[in-house]
């Protein structure tokens, strides 16, 4: 029972610790050019984000293929709890951490989740604060007008 | 009017201007970031953490207290409701 126990635990922590984010700093919109660019603002403990992680992980093995880069930007002070929730994210989505806000200060978000869909050339095409399940159709819809190049 | 009640009036406008100013944009930052409202989402945060033992609280405090109104449950202080 016990080593059972202990095997759990040890797996969890090497979840936990496999999981892994780059740092604020490393995030530049430039170095995504030619993709289109969806940046998500998320944390642990925002409610809505739990909900709008796994569609974005939809979003990036869908459309990933075509030209969609993901990239999510975890605001949490605590480490753990952000590799809890992202643990099982999609490989290609790029993960950074900004556990100061830095990022979250430059691009003065309204609420949480926040996400800006770039165009390939790096344009802010639209952005979103919240993230309801209703819109998630118009949001993929979104996705697919700026992966085709189209003006919304 | 004298250089003395220019000078007092000039800073008396001066005055009213910066409250006005500060008034107007007191509440534009509440300090709390959408970022960082971590703290404030815990469980223990919440005003009613518990609607179960706040109930029973009402319960027995509307009874101690022989009264009833504001609580949302009639009875007459009895505590047999």
């Amino acid at each position: 029972m016990n080593k059972t126990l202990l095997m759990i635990a040890m797996c969890l922590c090497l979840a936990i610790s496999a999981w892994a984010q780059d740092a604020a700093d490393e995030f530049e919109l430039e170095n995504f050019a030619g993709s289109v660019v969806l940046v998500d603002f998320w944390a642990s403990w925002c409610v809505p984000c739990q909900y709008s992680l796994p569609w974005l992980n939809a979003m990036q093995e869908k459309y990933g293929d075509q030209g969609l880069q993901v990239v999510t930007i975890n605001l949490d002070r605590k480490p753990a709890a952000a590799a809890k929730m992202a643990g099982n994210l999609a490989e290609g989505i790029r993960q950074f951490g900004d556990p100061e806000g830095e990022l979250a200060a430059r691009y003065e978000l309204e609420g949480m989740p926040s996400s800006y869909l770039y165009d390939r050339e790096g344009q802010l095409i639209t952005s979103h604060v919240g993230f309801l399940k209703a819109d998630s159709d118009k949001h993929e819809a979104e996705i697919e007008h700026a992966l085709e190049g189209k003006q919304q | 009017m004298t250089w003395l009640g220019k000078t007092l009036r000039a800073a008396g406008l001066m005055l009213l201007t910066g409250a006005l100013l500060g008034g107007a944009t007191g509440c534009a930052n509440l300090g709390v970031k959408p970022w960082e409202r971590d703290l404030l989402a815990e469980p223990g945060m919440e005003i009613d953490p518990d609607v179960v033992i706040t109930a029973l609280d009402e319960h027995i405090y509307f009874s101690k207290e022989a009264s009833t109104g504001g609580l949302g449950t009639a009875g007459g202080g009895c505590g047999c409701n």
